[in-house]
């Protein structure tokens, strides 16, 4: 109104009292009394003649001017200026006039923008969350870790205090609660534990036996849907007083959708993981079938390593490979003759670089096992020494992977405190825990050994670890 | 936590709890987050950092993705809203 103002003080040379009143002819603004004429002189004209703009006598006697703003037939208003000095010439009001219709395109221009703005920004600003959720979900395989990001992704998109995520077991007769997390609980993290649903009964059951959306005011429960029904999403009590509505049900159904894949991904993963463990089990139980303790090492040895690369907080990724390394660390003494395996006491050079030769040949029979290709490192260098005097390659410090270190450790405290039917040296547990300590910077990785005493302290370590 | 009023002194940090209250629901990327409110992504990982701090905001961290989101907790929830609503009525 104020740039209305200004044009047409432009123009008639003194800024005017501009008025403005719908196509009712109703103003927005109060109307002075003295100004009551023009108005009442403009539903006059407006009656007889509402597109023209116009100078007139009003019945005060005082000249006003009227214009209405309009594009086309549609009149949207007038704007009004009540007893103005002088009248304003024909040209002069067909420049107001012009700049009436320019400033009414600029207004529809502005506000056909604002609505875009508010109707696709939610929008946009969802669609990006939906994307970043996507990433977040795609980036674990780990199926509890990923069923935990779902119900707290869950808790963050709806806003909710409560949230669980069930799936059906295989009988497709019970819902399975993988996360529940309830935020009304303020004891613990929120966590609570709940029982197995049967899926005749309840909000949970229905949704997942018909495989139906329930939106209430309180809660919302969508169904986990790939081909068929693998479980239900439940959100419960907006952390606002508000209550659940559509857009919410979108929001939900879209991560859901987000949420079956990534579990399918997982659940595939997991069952290849097993098909790969299973398989260097049997390769482990076939090496140790040829000659019992010589290429394999115990249970106790494994969880070991894992314990030791937990206390070193390792990412997921490497503890698996781990796990699969200790299970067959000695793979490369396969091709190494059992009158050097077996002998006791120290090697001669000769025999040594055997051992050096033979131990990468042999690790060469895991080679065409594609899912093996990051654990071999671990195997082939964990004979390697912290000061680089150790064997095939000599490999110093930090140039030795973390893993193959861990084992280097794990391995030494086993081959120092187990029996073998080849050696009659067994000692103590604390003699060898001395030992390891003793090793600490030249044969091992100071960090590992500092871990590795830290598992050794904890409770029952003899018992767990070995008996 | 340090007092709401504080977070507001900032500009980067105001425009960013401006928009966790108009947009609770979000979940984005640093990057994500500059393009809504218009400022540079670095200086708004800082920014979103700091709050993290403060448990105004929750970092959803993983090997390929940083992500953030407005935080639960109802009480500080309610007092962001209460600031903007106070101090903030031209916004």
């Amino acid at each position: 109104m104020a740039l209305f103002k200004n044009a047409f003080a432009d123009i008639l040379g003194k800024k005017p009292k501009c008025l403005f009143f719908d196509s009712n002819g109703k103003t927005t603004e109060k109307i002075k009394k003295d100004q009551e004429h023009a108005l009442s002189s403009l539903r006059k004209l407006k009656r007889r003649d509402p597109k023209e703009s116009k100078s007139f006598g009003c019945s005060c006697g005082k000249q006003s001017l009227y214009i209405p703003v309009m594009q086309g037939d549609n009149i949207y208003g007038y704007a009004l200026v009540p007893h103005v000095k002088r009248c304003p010439e024909a040209k002069e009001i067909l420049l107001m006039r012009m700049f009436v219709d320019l400033a009414l395109k600029e207004f529809q221009k502005e506000q056909e923008l604002t609505k875009l703005y508010d109707t696709i920004r939610p929008r946009a600003i969802a669609l990006s969350t939906i994307h970043t959720i996507h990433r977040l979900l795609s980036s674990t395989l780990d199926m509890d870790e990923l069923i935990e990001r779902i119900a707290r992704l869950t808790l963050q998109v709806m806003r909710s205090r409560y949230c669980a995520i069930m799936l059906l077991d295989d009988s497709k007769t019970h819902l399975i609660p993988k996360a529940v997390i309830d935020l009304k609980n303020t004891s613990g993290n929120g966590h609570k534990k709940y029982k197995e649903i049967k899926i005749n009964k309840g909000l949970l059951g229905y949704v997942a036996r018909t495989g139906k959306t329930r939106l209430s005011r309180n809660s919302l429960c969508v169904p986990l849907v790939e081909e068929d029904i693998i479980g239900v999403i439940c959100a419960k009590f907006k952390s606002s007083s508000t209550s659940f509505n559509k857009f919410d049900m979108e929001i939900l159904l879209t991560l859901a959708e987000q949420a079956v894949i990534a579990i399918k991904n997982a659940q595939m993963y997991e069952e290849q993981k097993k098909m790969a463990y299973g398989s260097i089990k049997s390769l482990a139980a076939l090496l140790d079938a040829k000659s019992p303790h010589t290429y394999t090492h115990s249970e106790p040895f494994v969880k070991l390593a894992l314990a030791i690369a937990e206390e070193m907080k390792l990412p997921r990724e490497n503890i698996r490979n781990l796990k699969f390394a200790a299970l067959l660390p000695d793979t490369g003494k396969f091709s190494i003759p059992d009158e050097i395996l077996k002998k006791q006491g120290g090697l001669s050079n000769e025999e040594y670089n055997v051992v050096k030769k033979r131990h990468i040949e042999g690790i060469k029979i895991l080679e065409p096992l594609e899912f093996l290709k990051p654990v071999i490192p671990i195997i082939k260098y964990h004979h390697e020494r912290y000061d680089g005097m150790g064997y095939p390659d000599g490999l110093k410090g930090k140039q030795i992977p973390v893993c193959a270190r861990i084992l280097a450790v794990a391995d030494a405290f086993e081959a120092m405190v187990s029996s073998r039917p080849y050696k009659d040296n067994k000692i103590s547990i604390n003699q060898a825990l001395k030992e390891i300590e003793k090793n600490k910077g030249t044969q091992f990785d100071p960090d590992v050994v500092s871990a590795f005493m830290t598992v050794a302290q904890k409770p029952g370590f003899d018992k767990v670890f070995w008996v | 936590m340090k007092k709401i009023s504080a977070m507001f002194k900032n500009e980067i940090t105001k425009k960013i709890l401006l928009f966790f209250n108009e947009n609770p629901q979000c979940i984005d990327t640093a990057k994500g987050i500059s393009v809504w409110i218009g400022q540079e992504p670095e200086e708004v990982k800082k920014a979103l950092d700091k709050l993290v701090k403060e448990d105004i905001l929750i970092n959803h961290k993983t090997m390929s993705i940083d992500a953030y989101s407005y935080t639960n907790q109802r009480e500080i929830v309610r007092s962001v809203e209460i600031y903007i609503k106070k101090n903030l009525k031209n916004i």
